[in-house]
C-alpha cells in the first residue's frame, strides 16, 4: 500500500513538474515554482526531456509565425458583396482601405494595437498604458535613454551608397513604438560604388571605416567588397566596442585603404598589383609568383607579418581544387596567397574583392580591427565558398581556405572560426592566421558557432546542411539551433529555433547578457523573426520563456552593440522601418524609424 | 472588455435582422469592418486555412467571420480589443464548420507516400507547417489544436486567448498545456511512423539486394 502510495506521490510530483513546463511557456512561473521546476529538471532526465520537447516544439511552431498564406485576391470584393446583403442603411463609400473621416479613436486605436502586436513586443505585457486605450488616444510622451546611434546604409537614386546615421536619445515608453519622435536620419557618408542594392555595412571598431558588402542582388547579381572612409566622428558618439589595446597602432591608424592611389586611376587596374583582373576571367586566379603588394602610396600598407597572407599549404583548407582553376582558390604548389581579383580604389572606396557572391550573414571586423574576413564564392557560380581575410593596410582580400565549402563562422582570440562540410558532415575550426594551421572544435554536428564574450556559451546550428545557388553554398537545413556550453557538448542544450530553418543569425551584446536570434524559414531577403533573450551570466543559460523581444518581424542582418538592438522590418507601405530598441533589466523601449525600402542596418 | 461569448453565441443564433441593437450604425460598423478587415484579413485567413487546411473553405469562412463582425458590431466595447474579438468570431466559426461538415482528416501515418495525388489544401499546408507536425496538430483534439495556433502562431496573449476561445484566462492556461502534451504525444506516434517506415523501406531493399 504504501509502495503504491509512492509511486502515485511520485508520479503527481513528475506530472506537476511537466505542467510547469508546460506554463512557463507562456506566462512567467512565481519564483518558488521555477525554482522547484528547475531542481527536478536538474535531477529527472525524463521530465528535462519532456520540457525541451516543449521548447523544441514551441519554436518549431513558430518558426512558421510570419509565413502567412495570402488570401484569394477578391476576398474583399466577395465580402462587401456580403455587406451588402445585410440590408440598406449603410452608405456605400469607394477608395481605399483608409478613407479620410474615420472615427479618429478606433481607427488609431487599432492601428497602435496592430504595429505593438505585429512587432510582438509585448509578450505576457499588458498592450498599452492605461492613458492610450481610451478617449482620443494621446501620443505617448517619448522617454530619455543612453545616447546611442544607429547608422544605416543604403544606395540613392544616383547610385552612390550613403551611410545615414541616427543618434538617439530618446524613446518610446515600453509597449510602444512610435510616439512622435523625428525619424530624420542625417547622411555621414557617401561613397561612389558602383553595384547593386543589396547592401550590407559592418563598422570598423575604430569606426573610422566601413566595410560595404554588395551582395549581387540576387540571381546572376555580381557583387563585390568594399573599404569606405567613414566621415568626421559624430559630435556625440556613441558608446562602441572596445578596441583591443594590443592592436597595433598601424592596424587602426586612419583610413589609409581609403585614399585613392593617384597613380592607379579607378578604372585602371594597376598591372603590378597581385591580383590583375582579367575582363574574361571576372574572378581571375591570382598570380602565385607575385603575392599581394599593397598600395605603395598608402602609408598603412606595410603587410601586417602575422596577417594571413600564407596559409599552410599542407593543411586541408589550402588544398586546390584542381577542378575549379577559375574560382579563388590559388595554387599552393606555388605562392599560397589565394586573393580575388582586386581593382585599385574607385573613387574613394578600396575595392578588396571584385566579381564574387558573398555568402552568408556572417562578416565580422576582428577584436582589434586589424582584420576583417567574410566568406565569397566566384560569381560564375563554378565554386562554393571559401573564407577571405583583409588585413587593413591590403590592398586585397585573400582567401585562407580554398576547399570551396567553408564559411567564416567569427573570431575567437585572433584565430577563425571556419564551418564547412566534410564528406557531408558540417564541422567547424579553428584557423589560425599565422600559420594556416587548423584545430577541431566540438563534438558531432557544430556548424557556424557563434561564441559568447566570455568563451564558455555559444550558440550553433545541430542539424544538417545542405547546399543551394546551384549546389554551391552550404545552408542549413534540419536541425536545431542550439544555445549550450563551450567547447560544443551535448549537455542540456537550450533549443533556440528547430525544423527547417533557411538562414540564421546569432549576435551576443558585447557584455554577454543579452543575445540576439534571427531565424527564417524563407527565401533570402524574405522577413524573419528576430528575438532578444536575457542570458544569465553565470549559468550561460537564456530566459527563452520571458524574451525581451519576442519574434519581430526582421530582415537579415540585425545590429546589437551599443546597448542597443537595431534591425529593419517591413512597413505597412511596402517600404522599411528600423526598428531601435534598448532594454533596462526587463523593460524595453522602443523606436520606429521612417525610411525608404531596403535599407540595411550597419552592424 | 470583450462581449461575453455567450451574448455573442446568443446573437449569431438569431436570425440577422434581430442581431442589430437600437443604437447600431450600420455605416459606422461597414467601416469599422473595412478597417478591420484591411488590418486582419491575413491573419484570419491563415489561421482557418490552418484550422481547416482548405483554402477555399478558409475563404469562404474568412468572409463569414467578418460579415458576423459586421454583425456584432455593437457587442464590441472596446476597439482595443477588436482583434481578439475577431478572432473570437474566426474561432466560433471554425468550430461550428468542423461540428456541420466534420471535416476532421486522418491522413494516413504515411499519407504523403500512399497518396500519389495529394490534394491541393494539402499542398498548401505542407508547404507551410512541416509534415510531421501538421499530421500531429491534426491529430489533437479541435480547441487544442485552436489553442496552440493561436497562441504560437498567432501571438495571441493570455487574455487575448482566453476571449479567442471564449473561455477564462486560467481555463485557457489549461487548454493550451493539454495541448502541448497532446502535441509532444502525437509528434512522438508521427516521428515513430517515419522510423517505422524507413525501417521497412530499408528492409524491403534489403531484401531485394
Amino acid at each position: 500500500m504504501s509502495g503504491r502510495l509512492a509511486r502515485g506521490a511520485g508520479a503527481a510530483v513528475h506530472d506537476r513538474a511537466r505542467d510547469l513546463a508546460a506554463t512557463r511557456l507562456d506566462e512567467p512561473l512565481p519564483a518558488a515554482d521555477l525554482a522547484w521546476l528547475e531542481d527536478h529538471l536538474a535531477a529527472c532526465a525524463d521530465c528535462a526531456a519532456v520540457a525541451a520537447e516543449y521548447d523544441e516544439q514551441r519554436l518549431s511552431l513558430r518558426a512558421f509565425r510570419l509565413d502567412l498564406p495570402e488570401p484569394p485576391r477578391d476576398l474583399w470584393a466577395r465580402t462587401a458583396a456580403a455587406l451588402d446583403a445585410e440590408g440598406p442603411g449603410r452608405s456605400r463609400r469607394f477608395g481605399g482601405w483608409f478613407p479620410k473621416g474615420l472615427p479618429l479613436a478606433p481607427v488609431a486605436g487599432l492601428m497602435v494595437v496592430a504595429i505593438a502586436v505585429s512587432v510582438g513586443l509585448l509578450n505576457g505585457r499588458s498592450l498599452f498604458p492605461d492613458s492610450t486605450i481610451n478617449g482620443d488616444v494621446p501620443m505617448p510622451t517619448p522617454i530619455d535613454v543612453a545616447a546611442t546611434e544607429v547608422q544605416v546604409l543604403t544606395r540613392s537614386e544616383d547610385g552612390t551608397v550613403r551611410v545615414l546615421t541616427r543618434h538617439v536619445d530618446q524613446m518610446c515608453p515600453t509597449g510602444v513604438d512610435t510616439c512622435g519622435i523625428s525619424s530624420t536620419f542625417d547622411v555621414t557618408t557617401t561613397a561612389s560604388i558602383s553595384g547593386s542594392a543589396d547592401l550590407d555595412g559592418i563598422i570598423s571598431p575604430t569606426q573610422d571605416r566601413m566595410v560595404v558588402l554588395d551582395r549581387g542582388g540576387g540571381v546572376g547579381g555580381v557583387g563585390g567588397v568594399y573599404v569606405v572612409t567613414m566621415d568626421a566622428p559624430s559630435p556625440t558618439p556613441a558608446p562602441t566596442a572596445t578596441p583591443d589595446p594590443s592592436a597595433s597602432p598601424d592596424a587602426v591608424s586612419p583610413a589609409p585603404t581609403t585614399t585613392p592611389d593617384p597613380s592607379a586611376p579607378a578604372a585602371t587596374p594597376d598591372p603590378s598589383a597581385p591580383a590583375t583582373p582579367d575582363p574574361s576571367a571576372p574572378t581571375t586566379t591570382p598570380d602565385p609568383s607575385a603575392p599581394a603588394t599593397p598600395d605603395p602610396s598608402a602609408p598603412a600598407a606595410t603587410p601586417d607579418p602575422s596577417a594571413p597572407a600564407t596559409p599552410d599549404p599542407s593543411a586541408p583548407a589550402a588544398t586546390p581544387d584542381p577542378a575549379a582553376s577559375p574560382g579563388p582558390t590559388p595554387d599552393p604548389a606555388a605562392e599560397p596567397t589565394p586573393s580575388i581579383a582586386v581593382s585599385p580604389a574607385p573613387d574613394g572606396a578600396l575595392e578588396i574583392a571584385r566579381d564574387v557572391i558573398v555568402v552568408g550573414g556572417i562578416a565580422a571586423y576582428s577584436l582589434d580591427g586589424s582584420h576583417f574576413a567574410f566568406s565569397a564564392r566566384p560569381a560564375d557560380g563554378s565554386v562554393g565558398p571559401d573564407v577571405f581575410v583583409w588585413t587593413v593596410g591590403d590592398a586585397e582580400a585573400r582567401a585562407v581556405t580554398s576547399d570551396h565549402v567553408s564559411v567564416f563562422a567569427g573570431w575567437l582570440d585572433g584565430r577563425l572560426l571556419v564551418s564547412r562540410v566534410a564528406d557531408g558532415n558540417p564541422e567547424t575550426v579553428l584557423l589560425d592566421l599565422a600559420d594556416g594551421s587548423e584545430s577541431a572544435l566540438g563534438e558531432g554536428r557544430t556548424w557556424r558557432p557563434a561564441i559568447g564574450p566570455d568563451g564558455r556559451t555559444a550558440a550553433w546550428w545541430d542539424g544538417s546542411v545542405t547546399f543551394a545557388d546551384g549546389g554551391v553554398t552550404p545552408v542549413p537545413d534540419m536541425g536545431r539551433l542550439v544555445l549550450a556550453g563551450w567547447p560544443a557538448s551535448d549537455a542540456n542544450p537550450q533549443v533556440l529555433a528547430a525544423g527547417r530553418l533557411t538562414d540564421w543569425d546569432v549576435n551576443w551584446a558585447a557584455d554577454g547578457t543579452v543575445l540576439g536570434v534571427w531565424t527564417t524559414t524563407g527565401k533570402p531577403g524574405k522577413v524573419g523573426s528576430l528575438s532578444l533573450y536575457a542570458v544569465d551570466p553565470d549559468s550561460g543559460r537564456a530566459d527563452l520563456g520571458n524574451p525581451l523581444i519576442d519574434a519581430a518581424p526582421a530582415f537579415d542582418g540585425f545590429s546589437l552593440r551599443s546597448g542597443r538592438l537595431a534591425w529593419t522590418a517591413p512597413a505597412d507601405d511596402g517600404g522599411t522601418t528600423v526598428q531601435v530598441a534598448v532594454w533596462s533589466g526587463r523593460d524595453v523601449n522602443q523606436l520606429e524609424l521612417q525610411t525608404e525600402q531596403g535599407v540595411k542596418v550597419v552592424r | 472588455m470583450v462581449a461575453d461569448p455567450f451574448e455573442l453565441e446568443r446573437r449569431r443564433l438569431l436570425p440577422v435582422g434581430l442581431t442589430v441593437s437600437a443604437g447600431w450604425d450600420r455605416d459606422e460598423a461597414y467601416r469599422f469592418v473595412e478597417e478591420l478587415f484591411a488590418k486582419h484579413q491575413h491573419e484570419i485567413y491563415a489561421y482557418l486555412l490552418r484550422m481547416l487546411r482548405d483554402p477555399e473553405l478558409a475563404a469562404d469562412l474568412t468572409q463569414d467571420a467578418f460579415v458576423k463582425a459586421y454583425r456584432a458590431y455593437d457587442s464590441l466595447q472596446k476597439p482595443e480589443n477588436a482583434r481578439a474579438w475577431l478572432y473570437q468570431i474566426a474561432h466560433r466559426v471554425a468550430l461550428d464548420d468542423l461540428r456541420r461538415r466534420k471535416i476532421v482528416r486522418f491522413i494516413p501515418l504515411v499519407g504523403e507516400t500512399r497518396n500519389a495525388t495529394p490534394s491541393a489544401e494539402h499542398l498548401v499546408m505542407d508547404a507551410r507547417l512541416s509534415g510531421d507536425l501538421q499530421r500531429a496538430l491534426e491529430r489533437i483534439p479541435e480547441r487544442q489544436r485552436a489553442a496552440l495556433l493561436l497562441a504560437e502562431l498567432h501571438d495571441l496573449s493570455g487574455l487575448e486567448l482566453a476571449s479567442a476561445l471564449g473561455v477564462s484566462h486560467v481555463a485557457a492556461r489549461a487548454l493550451l498545456t493539454r495541448a502541448r502534451e497532446s502535441l509532444r504525444q502525437a509528434l512522438a506516434v508521427e516521428r515513430q511512423a517515419i522510423a517505422d517506415q524507413e525501417a521497412a523501406a530499408e528492409r524491403r531493399r534489403e531484401t531485394r539486394s
